[in-house]
């Protein structure tokens, strides 16, 4: 399977990222419907009459390594915000939920039959993680809005290189065509390298050497490809390969503690959509959708560990919010770069307040302040990894130099104030989150945050011979603070996707 | 500059709080020169 992000929704682009998957399951419907009509007989069935086609539906299963994965969380979450820290080396994609997805060209060749079905127009809608024998597995879900499986020539040519087709679309300049005679379609006519297509119909091809029939057969050449040409790094695993950590009440995600009994972990991210089939003309491809349309996102999740105490009946019970982090980590990417994580306050002025984790390292990341408008003296207050600056009532007493000491005063902190200035709520409206705290040595990370979610009911149940287990479905829920419902950071060695 | 004088208390579930502690002016004395 080879895929490509699209500039222009449904229109393909040659693919050059190559993945293995498990198995795919995408189905192609060339669907018909029926015409029964009273017409001097008992029969139901009179004539069938083509249908709409498409979305084409189905999953792709694969295990999660962490270059390809990207791909598919693009696809699924939206363009990520990039950090490079060493290019090409150590780079950070971070996915949240977004409201436009990108559409990608997907080829899959036809195990030992030499051509691909190219699907463009991808939406990848669903993904699913969970661990299969260690592995992280991720199933995708994807509605492709367009297919290439074949096209029909429609038009007698034996030089030239114009090349009729009753489908173009899908085809694109570089792809090599196979022509096959339609009456032994396992003897190859022509391999023909295309040029962009000029419209739905024709095709500029390279010299046309062989006679060609009205109904031959082209589909599109698979490249020949060598277990080399994949750019790949080893899957991720969960025991002796991840943590899991839990955070209750509000900025959860500031009070992670990490969980010693996880025995299972599944998310699921789902966008809803729609497919629209218009009228847009007589072309095979004007059967399939026109487009398709984004509807909601939701989140899902599942752990699943040994009952130790009432302590998750208890936020079940109370519905409080808990916040979830799986976090997979891979192989060593870039050695002796501990960095600590800093964030910087803004003033009404020039000045700021740069605070900075004590500790070197990823942990620091998980530091955020929130700057709130007090009644009385300026103070910082630090619960959990969340700082609240709560500001004085006489906006002079909110000096940077004076909110990076009470901020400096706290533990595992420490912060320095530049030029002048008075902090303010309104110059931090949201939740600053310290970034750039780097492990001495830094790994390949799939890094998945829920920050606020729900327990569906679950009970604990007793059986003969058996482990008391808590085995929880959750919902995520949008994080007001945060501003989504899921965060992916991902890092690898890939600059962009 | 001198350092800002600050107050750290830590509350019973684990909060630590660094409150800024403000230097209140002596009030002028009757007799002094201004």
């Amino acid at each position: 399977m080879r895929v490509k992000k699209e500039a222009t929704a449904g229109v393909a682009l040659a693919t050059d990222t190559l993945v293995e998957f498990l198995t795919e399951s995408i189905a192609v419907n060339w669907d018909w419907t029926q015409v029964g009509a009273v017409a001097g007989s008992r029969s139901l069935n009179l004539r069938a009459v083509k249908d709409v086609v498409g979305p084409f539906v189905g999953s792709i299963e694969l295990y999660v390594e962490p270059k390809t994965a990207g791909h598919f969380l693009c696809g699924v979450f939206g363009e990520d915000a990039h950090t490079t820290a060493t290019a090409g080396v150590s780079e950070l994609s971070v996915f949240t939920p977004k409201d436009v997805l990108p559409t990608y060209t997907v080829d899959i060749a036809r195990a030992g039959c030499g051509y691909v079905n190219r699907f463009f127009g991808v939406r990848f809608v669903k993904a699913v993680l969970s661990i299969d024998g260690n592995k992280l597995k991720m199933v995708v879900d994807v509605a492709a809005q367009r297919v290439f499986t074949n096209a029909r020539v429609t038009a007698a040519v034996g030089s030239g290189t114009t090349l009729s087709l009753d489908q173009t679309s899908g085809i694109v300049a570089g792809d090599s065509l196979l022509v096959l005679d339609k009456d032994a379609p396992g003897t190859t006519l022509a391999t023909l390298t295309a040029s962009a297509p000029s419209d739905e119909n024709t095709v500029t091809v390279s010299t046309i050497a062989a006679s060609l029939e009205v109904g031959d057969i082209a589909v599109i050449a698979a490249a020949v490809i060598d277990d080399e040409d994949y750019a790949r790094s080893k899957e991720l695993t969960f025991v002796g390969g991840a943590s899991v950590s839990f955070g209750k009440g509000r900025d959860a995600m500031q009070r992670l503690v990490a969980r010693t009994n996880c025995e299972q972990f599944e998310v699921t991210v789902d966008n809803g959509y729609k497919a629209v089939h218009a009228g847009t003309g007589i072309n095979v491809v004007d059967r399939m959708p026109s487009t398709i349309l984004l509807k909601g996102v939701g989140v899902t999740a599942k752990v699943g560990q040994l009952h130790a105490n009432p302590e998750l009946v208890d936020v079940l019970r109370s519905t409080d919010p808990i916040g979830i982090r799986a976090r997979f980590q891979g192989q060593v990417l870039e050695a002796n770069v501990a960095a600590a994580a800093t964030a910087t306050l803004a003033s009404g002025s020039t000045g700021t307040v740069v605070v900075t984790a004590e500790a070197a390292g990823e942990d620091g990341n998980d530091y955020a302040i929130r700057v709130v408008q007090g009644t009385g003296t300026l103070s910082a207050a630090l619960s959990g990894k969340l700082i609240t600056v709560t500001l004085d009532t006489d906006t002079a007493d909110n000096a940077v130099a004076l909110v990076a000491s009470v901020i400096d005063g706290l533990t595992g902190v420490s912060a320095t104030s530049t030029s002048t200035g008075n902090v303010t709520a309104a110059a931090n409206p949201d939740k600053v989150s310290l970034a750039g705290g780097r492990a001495a040595s830094e790994r390949e990370m799939l890094e998945i945050d829920l920050p606020s979610c729900v327990f569906a009911p679950f009970t604990p149940n007793v059986g003969a011979d058996d482990v008391l287990m808590d085995t929880i479905d959750l919902t995520a829920q949008r994080d007001p603070d945060d501003g989504r419902e899921a965060r992916v950071r991902l890092r690898n060695s890939v600059a962009s996707y | 500059m001198a350092q800002p004088k600050t107050k750290k208390t830590v509350l019973p579930d684990g909060t630590e709080v660094v409150e800024l502690v403000k230097e209140v002016a002596p009030a002028p004395k009757q007799g002094d020169i201004k």
